[in-house]
């Protein structure tokens, strides 16, 4: 290949880095780039060069790489799934590295039947326009790239609590109904730090199975497991309810299960 | 093609006048004036307003969410939008910028206003369709596989082309489905302003006709929100507008350069197929609409795109026969009631539906009177404007047959805005404005040559696109969710989350995912999409709206649950739980509306129903033994 194909050595090169750090990198801040790359630009941009050898103005070239990439990947994943190797990260990143290859080689042969030169001076005469921005355009485009880094980060932030109610979590669940044991849980989402009292009884007696006080800051998370004795009857409920310590007068969550074998 | 901005009509004044004169002197053209001129480019001055409009959307959408009765965020908001539209707009209506200026415009104006949803709803995709893909991109990543069963919608699990392609940007980068989602769709919303510049200007000849009608095309009702979603029209809109870009640039061209364009434009009509159904018709019916238009004139005969056509219609066809023929069950209904309402309406025998007005459960809300006054404003602007461009299409382009089918798109898009009057037809109409609006813009963008010179036609063309703006959004977005709602909240340094939230991540940490739910809207999709458990909502194609909100626990509720093996049932007390828009957040204080209390607790304490989770509005029944022991 010529140096007017560096486009399509970097294609090439981009899908083959593509597929090895998607196959053997975990860390996904390396695997990004190369991947989105592979599936929005890289094997459009070298099908446009296959079917619009010559060069093209920017436009229609960002436009015909960037929805050719698209198209190649609703169509390729409908062929990956039809073929039966699964979609994965190896099968996409194989077989859209694949066609790149492919397409490389068949770009560069469409190129080189071309009359070569009038594609390096395109590109050299792109090159000579190039100039090194104004400060100001510098500062300007700066700006721009803070202002919508900062919308980001504003949208991000949690919004705050003065206009919403709070509330609390209160959960049962059977670990192993036959034996009668369970977990229990209490998350806070108030908005403030809150006291609660939990109890826990078994219908069956009823006997007191747990009892306890908690302070749970927003945000924080209680878990506990306990288990209850199962009467010869066969079955008993457990019940679980949450006060506030300032309201102790009506439960505030409850919950209940069902121990043993029900009907027995 | 051109590169200049070569207006027509004022090229032909000037060489009117240049004739007249008896020194043979002329008046300049206007690209000559804009090159004589000392003339500093203000696209990057416009990108920072733009962007600082942006960052201004983002604060008010911030107080709304920490105060969502705020009348400083919703001004914030409104002023965010109109700084970056509008000032981008009056440069681009005028001769100034050059075309790849006009293009790096229209491609920022399109992100920024891409962004805008994003900093809506910055955490998850949450409206009602987006987590309908979202589970279906989920499901192709667990399964490796196409076609699952989609417990919500089970159609969009046949048209698979966003969420596969999601998916493979999530399998192979590691992304979330959420982050790959939001690359996918910003990288195709760049295809669609491209695609759209180059179809309008490939049909005017103007670059600045084309950036006029593209930003009229950024105003129309659906583009901020409805077409920046996670959802499969999204991805299928840009291939559209790719598809016809394609198919003009090849029926403009001849020899090897005309069978590229075509292969182009054959491989985006057939991706459009397998990617939303909708879609694909609307392509079949404008290329066979050009078609049939090019084939009525001896002169206008090769023009008509036949092969690319028949390559649309063969891969929508098939699909629709052999992987998806549910659309038909899908799709049929709805358009049946809507033209079934629309003819009660128009002979009294219903009354028609409220104009702006929005229903979430029961709760029906309405838009303020000043936005009220611009969704009418924009529609009779239309209205207005769209004789003005058909006369120039009648005069300068009815022997092109894009321009023409385009020009009747406009006009369908103006007979269809009273079927927004009859409930069953008012979805509809909305949506098909996002096709539509392409031949409004078209014509619009041409009307705005015929009257008004330059500079006042930038000013002009200012006001125009704000009121378009405003207008098109009050119609076509729900307003209890223009502004964005407390999904997540601080409190003493901590993060809290909405209850729809905590509940579907207590099931998938405490029940374990793959559990059968049947749950209200909002929490149902929580479950489905964040739970990772397979839930059925109130709309279910069984009855499930009986399972939740009927008075008492029947036999009939029992064999419901017995028949789809149901082991949990999660009740919402709020009637917003039951809203797939709005029933996801935190609720206001003092802003509450609940169902029937019978409704809500008739699981209590019923034989063989454990009450496992209580979150206060929120509970979770385990029924597995109502029905085990029933059934």
């Amino acid at each position: 290949m010529s140096r007017a194909d560096l486009d399509l050595k970097a294609a090439a090169g981009l899908a083959l880095v593509a597929v090895v750090t998607s196959t053997t990198v975990d860390t996904s801040i390396v695997r990004t780039l190369p991947a989105v790359l592979l599936f929005l630009l890289v094997p459009g941009y070298v099908l446009s060069v296959v079917l619009f050898p010559e060069p093209r103005e920017l436009l229609e070239r960002v436009l015909v790489a960037v929805g050719l990439s698209l198209c190649i990947d609703v169509l390729g994943g409908l062929l990956l799934d039809r073929l039966g190797v699964g979609l994965t990260s190896r099968s996409w990143s194989s077989g859209l590295a694949v066609f790149t290859l492919a397409a490389c080689g068949a770009a560069h042969r469409r190129r080189t039947a071309l009359a070569g030169p009038s594609g390096a001076a395109a590109d050299r005469s792109r090159e000579a326009r190039i100039r090194r921005p104004s400060l100001a355009a510098t500062a300007m485009v700066v700006g721009s790239v803070a202002a919508v880094v900062a919308a980001l980060l504003i949208a991000r932030l949690p919004a705050g609590s003065a206009h919403i109610e709070g509330y609390t979590a209160l959960w049962i669940k059977p670990t192993d109904s036959a034996a009668g044991t369970f977990s229990v849980g209490v998350r806070s989402d108030e908005l403030r730090t809150t006291r609660f009292r939990l109890i826990a009884i078994s219908l069956s007696g009823p006997r007191l199975v747990l009892r306890r006080n908690l302070t749970l800051t927003p945000g924080q998370q209680w878990q506990s497991n306990g288990s209850v004795r199962i009467p010869p009857s066969g079955s008993t409920e457990v019940r679980i309810s949450l006060y506030k310590l300032d309201n102790v007068r009506v439960a505030y969550r409850q919950v209940y299960a069902t121990f043993g074998r029900p009907g027995a | 093609m051109s590169t200049t901005d070569p207006i027509p009509a004022l090229e032909a004044a000037h060489r009117r006048a240049g004739r007249a004169r008896p020194n043979g002197s002329r008046l300049p053209l206007p690209e000559e004036l804009r090159l004589l001129g000392t003339r500093r480019s203000l696209l990057l001055p416009l990108t920072l307003v733009a962007s600082i409009g942006l960052l201004v959307v983002s604060v008010g959408l911030a107080l709304s969410r920490s105060n969502p009765a705020s009348n400083f965020a919703e001004m914030l908001f409104w002023l965010g939008l109109i700084v970056l539209v509008v000032p981008f707009a009056s440069w681009l209506a005028g001769v100034g910028p050059t075309r790849g200026e006009r293009v790096a415009a229209l491609v920022i104006v399109g992100v920024l206003l891409y962004l805008v949803k994003v900093v809506h709803d910055p955490y998850t995709f949450i409206y009602s369709d987006e987590w309908v893909h979202t589970y279906n991109a989920q499901e192709i990543v667990r399964t490796g596989a196409l076609y699952h069963a989609n417990p919500l919608i089970p159609v969009t699990a046949r048209y698979p082309g966003l969420e596969a392609t999601t998916a493979a940007i999530s399998s192979t980068t590691g992304l979330s489905v959420f982050a790959s989602g939001l690359v996918l769709l910003g990288v195709a919303r760049i295809v669609l302003v491209l695609a759209l510049f180059m179809v309008f200007e490939r049909l005017t000849g103007s670059a600045r006709v084309a950036s006029i009608a593209s930003v009229v095309y950024l105003t129309n009702p659906n583009f901020l929100f409805w077409s920046a979603q996670f959802s499969y029209e999204s991805l299928a809109l840009p291939l559209i507008a790719l598809a016809a870009a394609s198919t003009i640039a090849a029926m403009r061209s001849k020899g090897p350069e005309r069978r590229s364009w075509t292969v182009v434009a054959c491989l985006a009509a057939a991706a459009v197929a397998p990617t939303h159904h909708l879609s694909s018709w609307a392509l079949c019916v404008f290329l066979l609409a050009t078609c049939a238009i090019a084939a009525i004139r001896p002169q206008t005969r090769s023009q008509a795109p036949w092969l690319i056509a028949g390559v649309a219609v063969a891969s929508t066809a098939l699909w629709f026969a052999f992987v998806a023929p549910s659309t038909g069950t899908y799709l049929f209904p709805v358009i049946g009631r809507a033209i079934n309402q629309t003819w009660d309406t128009v002979v009294g025998r219903t009354s028609g539906r409220g104009l702006f007005q929005a229903a979430g459960g029961t709760h029906v809300q309405l838009a303020p009177t000043w936005q009220r006054a611009f969704a009418v404003a924009s529609v009779a602007l239309v209205v207005v404007g769209l004789p003005f461009g058909l006369l120039r299409v009648w005069r300068k382009h009815r022997g092109n047959a894009f321009v023409v089918a385009l020009a009747i798109a406009a006009v369908v898009y103006v007979a269809i805005v009273p079927m927004r009057l009859v409930p069953a037809a008012w979805e509809t109409s909305n949506r098909s404005s996002e096709f539509l609006f392409i031949g409004v813009a078209l014509v619009l963008g041409l009307a705005g040559l015929t009257a008004w010179s330059s500079r006042r036609f930038a000013l002009g063309a200012s006001a125009f696109i704000g009121v378009l703006l405003v207008g098109g959004l009050v119609a076509g977005w729900p307003p209890r969710v223009l502004l964005s709602l407390p999904y997540r909240a601080s409190a003493n340094g901590a993060t809290l989350t909405s209850a729809p939230a905590l509940t579907a991540a207590w099931a998938s940490n405490v029940l374990g995912p793959g559990q059968r739910f049947i749950a209200p809207q909002a929490v149902g999709r929580e479950l489905l999409v964040h739970g990772h458990e397979l839930t059925w909502v109130t709309d279910a194609p069984f009855d499930a709206r009986t399972v939740l909100y009927g008075p008492d626990v029947t036999s009939g509720i029992v064999t419901t649950l017995g028949n789809h093996r149901v082991s949990y049932v999660a009740v919402d007390r709020r009637v917003s739980g039951d809203d797939a828009m709005a029933g996801y957040f935190f609720p206001a204080v003092g802003d509450r509306e609940f169902i029937d209390p019978t409704e809500f607790h008739k699981y209590d304490d019923f034989p063989g129903v454990d009450r496992l989770l209580d979150v206060g509005d929120i509970v979770v029944y385990d029924v597995n033994r109502l029905w085990n022991v029933t059934g």
